[in-house]
């Protein structure tokens, strides 16, 4: 599937501003913030809105399984009804809804969807969306609804889904794309910022936490280090934006030394997103 | 497959209980008009503060001017009932984003727009005839028998304009995004047009056969140029319903 220079106007507000990408087998993330365009693009691929200009290729043949970022349900079917009218509707036969709700996670309750949580309508919906088998599958946050465990069962769920056909979700945390996705789109304020690997994004790029006693230290102290970008400081908790995690590990630790402080903690983690951008517009 | 809208539909109305609420509504309402005319007397003497003496006579009506009078009532209030029961067709699934999860199954908007107005057209036509027997029923009891060609040909019609006016209201439906303001704009083009028919002799439009529905009770009309013209219009309203059909909630 190829979309190309795709735009989109509402009125003389742009959502979508000269994307283009080729979407590869295996799961791809669209990685942005609230606000970037993900929404616009997915919709515009399930085939639910037309660019204003642009143009998708291979979209219209193929079998797509749309979930949207609430998920489209109807209020008074329950889970194994939702299923056999998502069949009825695509002409799918032989589906076993109980094995596809179990494959989601979902125990097959004999509740209307009105009156399901609002993470077991998540897993409704995903079930609903691979009905009729998709060639492409189109998640849009699934797993902003869903608690620690339901976001690791479902982030497996797409490991295993992605053998058999393309996925592309979208979500605005950087720890969700690194762990299903193959490959990432980043989008902001509806371009396309970058696309590539998780690794190729990250490079050696991270946020250190670093958490002090008696804290005296000012923002001058940690300034100018090796490999930080940007400093910022939360009570006692340091957080450092660094180009390359290896050297701003080792500046700040040796800093941490020279001053005679004392630790309580120090965690290496993801840069945020907002220091993506800004190394990616740099 | 092609029928699967449809099915969903009539699930649905039967879980809300639509199925029983608009003919249950439209047959009181028949059977309204021939218990009030009757008991008219009755009701004026036990609850009109009337002088002792006072007499009071009121012509019985002819079992057509009791079917004339239904026949007015379901074109007020019974159409106001079927266009609410409807209010909320497209407007909820576009909140709810079931249009457009079935827009990205590349389900056919035509086949969407015909299945939700075939489901509704039905459900009209049986609330009226089950509302014409009620009415029927009390006027052969209470007053008299009456001519069932002229009955059946007044209940036709009926349908009919309802159907032409069900068919307006999808066409607005589709195209907006509130159901409510749909609605109103159905009936204040229904009342606008009614009126100026009082005035001008425009016999051919489909707005004359409401009125032609009563009429057939109590003379002999012409009704092919409305009824060409209300299927026109059904078909034109249909066709631009499913190709401008809103899929999407403009705030999502």
């Amino acid at each position: 599937m190829n979309a190309s220079h795709l735009t989109k106007r509402f009125g003389t507000f742009t959502a979508l501003d000269d994307v283009s990408f080729s979407l590869r087998p295996g799961c791809t993330s669209l990685l942005g913030e609230n606000g970037a365009g993900k929404t616009t693009l997915l919709n515009m691929i399930a085939r639910v809105t037309t660019p204003t200009s642009g143009q998708i290729e291979g979209h219209d043949t193929i079998r797509v399984g749309y979930l949207p970022q609430r998920p489209a349900l109807y209020p008074s079917l329950t889970p194994v009804e939702t299923i056999k009218y998502a069949a009825d509707l695509t002409g799918t036969t032989g589906v076993d809804a109980l094995n596809l709700l179990k494959r989601v996670g979902l125990e097959p309750v004999d509740r209307p969807a009105a009156h399901l949580s609002g993470g077991m309508r998540q897993r409704l919906g995903i079930a609903q969306a691979l009905v009729h088998d998709p060639e492409l599958l189109l998640l849009d946050e699934p797993v902003s609804a869903l608690d620690p465990r339901g976001r690791r069962e479902v982030l497996d769920l797409l490991s295993d889904l992605k053998r058999e056909r393309m996925i592309l979700y979208s979500t605005h945390v950087l720890p969700d794309a690194e762990e299903a996705s193959d490959w990432v789109l980043l989008l902001r304020q509806g371009r396309l910022l970058m696309e590539g690997t998780v690794t190729d994004l990250l490079g050696a790029k991270s946020s250190i936490q670093l958490r002090l006693f008696d804290d005296t230290t000012t923002e001058d102290d940690w300034n100018a280090l090796a490999g930080v970008v940007r400093v910022s400081r939360t009570g006692t908790t340091w957080t450092f934006e660094t180009s390359d995690k290896t050297m701003s590990e080792r500046a700040i630790l040796q800093r941490v030394l020279a001053q005679g402080l004392m630790i309580q903690s120090f965690h290496v983690g993801h840069p945020s997103l907002e220091s993506l951008f800004l190394e990616v517009n740099a | 497959m092609r029928t699967a809208i449809f099915k969903q539909e009539w699930k649905e109305s039967w879980r809300n209980k639509r199925l029983v609420w608009v003919p249950v509504a439209l047959m009181l309402l028949a059977a309204m008009q021939p218990l009030t005319l009757y008991f008219l007397p009755d009701i004026l003497a036990s609850g009109g503060n009337l002088p002792d003496g006072t007499v009071i006579e009121i012509p019985t009506p002819t079992p057509a001017e009791v079917l004339l009078s239904v026949s007015e009532q379901l074109r007020q209030i019974g159409l106001l009932v079927v266009l609410l029961s409807a209010m909320h067709t497209f407007s909820q699934e576009r909140t709810l984003g079931t249009l457009a999860w079935l827009k990205s199954l590349n389900i056919p908007a035509s086949r969407i727009v015909m299945s939700k107005w075939a489901h509704y057209t039905l459900l009209s036509a049986v609330s009226i005839l089950l509302a014409q027997g009620t009415a029927a029923y009390y006027t052969v009891i209470l007053f008299d028998s009456f001519d069932v060609t002229d009955f059946v040909i007044s209940t036709g019609l009926l349908i009919v304009h309802f159907v032409v006016q069900l068919s307006i209201f999808f066409l607005f439906a589709a195209l907006l995004e509130s159901g409510l303001v749909a609605l109103v704009i159905t009936l204040g083009v229904h009342f606008v047009l009614s009126l100026l028919l009082s005035w001008i002799d425009w016999d051919w439009l489909p707005w004359n056969l409401g009125g032609l529905s009563g009429q057939a009770l109590i003379e002999d009309i012409s009704v092919t140029w409305p009824l060409v013209t209300s299927i026109v219009l059904i078909g034109l309203a249909l066709v631009i319903a499913s190709k401008r059909l809103l899929f999407l909630s403009r705030s999502s």
